[in-house]
């Protein structure tokens, strides 16, 4: 990356366009991550019918900060409801609610913003540098390398989301399925559009996104499976944000440290997304913990390391998404959506011929996670007042954003049918342990993968090992096959075991 | 609404089977050798693989084939949910007809007060949602949103 690069990226991200748009993105993520139940991927799927009006990096901007800030507002019902705002702070959700009740609100909700600030800005610094490295390394790669990425994506999405494989696979093929319908990527032949003419162009993957993070979600609500939200928010008394934040950076250095570097790390790889990255830390933190006993009593070394690693593998889940164009999780799929509307391809193309793109991409991040540190404080202040908000009130609004959002793609009540389709398959399908998240990937990344085996394909003639000829296809071949014999073994091993159980222990 | 496995299973196994019927219907390209059923058959084939893993875990643990308790909830709740579902099918009939404006506030009115929210709150929110939504999209956004039977009073 050149200076004249950095300083141009530099002079897009200062517009007031950008700034506004992180901005208004971070206040409308801080009040929809606060909201028990409302989640940051269903925060960024109703922005999508906002982003279209916009430039690329404003829309992206937009995005990035949503998510950011929901992802750590999702800390604030945790920490003082004990319910999680989002699935990445279910991860520490008892170790920060028991927090509040020893060492009060203040600090277990300056832990979450402030290091989860820091673990953001050390991610997006890894993207920063890795990014364009990588993409230079990408550059000779062929159809053969970009399938076999494809797939890793997929597969291990399917593979992580789920309690089960097999459910996995499902919501992945059903997402391919869905990709299928419309124009055939390589003849042009019209397939399974049943004489439709909407169903030509495809189904575009908003309405099927709001249907399925944001209809379903609400419908969840009004069962009893749902959360009660109706606890009242304790009295946190006058707060004063980040006090003693230094001290704990000092007192665990390491546990920052470790939590960022795995969230970037699992963040990172294809298909895993940052949310992960919460558990593992939590997890790691307690095993190397010199006080494991602490852990669950309202200790603030395991917190701080999961919440650092969450924003940390947040910024670096767009390295897979903007280098090669492989999303790493629902809502960098939601984003490469976007930008492919915009005429912008993810890829390591876009390194090459427009480095000050994703430059200023990346410097969002950086915008966001700071921002962070101020709609913190503020966003500690008011946490008894968001949480205050009725949800009678929310969810109607929501709805109608979701009607209109669906509406808004093509300006055709098609798109609306499509929402309402998708929301309560949606609702089925969560209710039934099947993950929504490879539907989504499944759907943006079913043409890439089709594209990419079709052309492999014809290059090989047809011979299989085609896919293996190559060293690096190769390695990332056999890495796909081995997850997949592991994948396999592990399920024969659980079944046999089950096997020499005797039946009433089964059930 | 739970399922089965013993339901979804099978299921989903069909369903793949008549993805695979489906794409052998695509009609070949002279000359192209990878046409467009290739895909589709693959994943007709992966979802009966799945379906049958399913359905045969399915027969090992039996549990009832359709499970309703979750909506055993106040009947304000599962009217919600009904006016959530319902008032989308009746706002796309009616879309043209009555305007966006109008089934935007009806919409999210009967919502509110469903939930519970107190009705001043509710009438004022959902006209403060249906204002700022219809002059946001139509007027800054340029959507095209039907005004209805509100458009003589609407400026």
């Amino acid at each position: 990356m050149t200076a004249a690069t950095f300083i141009a990226a530099f002079g897009i991200v200062m517009a007031p366009s950008v700034l506004l748009a992180v901005l208004s993105g971070s206040v409308y993520g801080l009040v929809i991550g606060a909201l028990p139940g409302l989640t940051a991927t269903m925060a960024t799927a109703l922005l999508v019918p906002v982003t279209f009006y916009m430039d690329p990096i404003p829309a992206v901007a937009l995005i990035v900060s949503s998510t950011a800030m929901a992802i750590t507002a999702g800390d604030i019902p945790g920490a003082l409801l004990r319910i999680p705002g989002t699935p990445a702070s279910a991860a520490y959700v008892d170790e920060a609610h028991q927090l509040v009740r020893t060492k009060g609100a203040e600090t277990a909700l300056s832990i979450g913003f402030f290091f989860s600030a820091l673990g953001g800005l050390v991610g997006a610094t890894v993207l920063l540098l890795t990014g364009p490295l990588l993409a230079r390394v990408s550059l000779n790669f062929s159809s053969f390398e970009f399938f076999w990425l494809a797939t890793l994506g997929l597969l291990t999405c399917a593979l992580v989301s789920g309690p089960a494989p097999a459910r996995g696979f499902v919501s992945l093929l059903l997402g391919l399925l869905i990709a299928t319908v419309g124009l055939d990527v390589t003849t042009g032949q019209p397939r399974f559009t049943f004489g439709s003419v909407e169903l030509t162009g495809g189904v575009s993957f908003i309405p099927v996104m709001i249907g399925m993070f944001a209809f379903s979600e609400i419908l969840r609500g009004f069962t009893t499976a749902a959360t009660s939200t109706d606890a009242a928010p304790p009295d946190t008394g006058r707060l004063r944000p980040y006090r003693g934040m230094g001290t704990l950076f000092r007192k665990y250095p390491f546990s920052v440290l470790r939590g960022t570097a795995l969230g970037a790390t699992i963040g990172a790889l294809p298909g895993v997304g940052g949310d992960l990255a919460a558990w593992i830390a939590y997890g790691i933190s307690r095993r190397f913990s010199r006080t494991p006993e602490k852990f669950g009593t309202g200790h603030e070394e395991g917190l701080i390391e999961a919440t650092s690693s969450n924003n940390s593998g947040l910024s670096s889940a767009w390295i897979p998404a903007l280098v090669f164009g492989i999303p790493g999780d629902a809502v960098t799929a939601i984003a490469v959506g976007v930008l492919y509307m915009k005429g912008v391809s993810p890829g390591p193309r876009l390194f090459v011929d427009d480095p000050v793109t994703p430059t200023a991409i990346i410097m969002t991040f950086f915008l966001a996670n700071l921002l962070l540190f101020p709609l913190g404080y503020f966003a500690i202040k008011s946490a008894r007042h968001i949480l205050s908000i009725p949800r009678a009130v929310i969810v109607p609004m929501i709805l109608v954003c979701c009607i209109l959002g669906s509406y808004a793609v093509n300006n055709t009540l098609f798109g609306v049918w499509i929402m309402l389709i998708a929301g309560l398959v949606g609702y089925l399908m969560e209710r039934n342990n099947f993950p929504i998240a490879p539907v989504i990937l499944g759907l943006v990344l079913g043409p890439v993968l089709e594209r990419n085996f079709i052309m492999s394909m014809q290059i090989s003639r047809g011979d299989l090992m085609g896919f293996f000829s190559r060293p690096i296809s190769c390695g990332l071949g056999i890495l796909v096959c081995a997850i997949l014999t592991l994948t396999i073994f592990n399920a024969v091993r659980r079944l046999s075991a089950q096997n020499t159980k005797p039946k009433g222990q089964i059930q | 609404m739970i399922l089965s496995d013993r339901i979804t299973g099978p299921l989903l196994a069909l369903g793949g089977a008549a993805v695979i019927a489906a794409s052998t219907r695509l009609s070949a390209v002279p000359g192209v050798r990878f046409g467009a059923d290739r895909m589709p058959t693959i994943i007709g084939i992966l979802l009966v693989i799945c379906g049958v893993i399913i359905a045969v875990g399915g027969f090992r643990r039996p549990v009832p084939l359709l499970d309703l308790s979750e909506w055993e909830v106040p009947p304000r709740s599962v009217l919600a949910a009904l006016w959530s579902t319902l008032g989308v099918i009746v706002a796309i009939a009616l879309f043209r007809w009555a305007g966006f404006p109008l089934l935007a506030l009806v919409y999210a009115l009967g919502l509110m007060l469903l939930m519970g929210a107190r009705p001043m709150t509710a009438i004022l929110a959902s006209l403060g949602t249906m204002l700022v939504l219809f002059y946001g999209f139509s007027e800054i956004l340029h959507v095209p949103l039907p005004t209805g039977l509100l458009t003589a009073v609407l400026p």
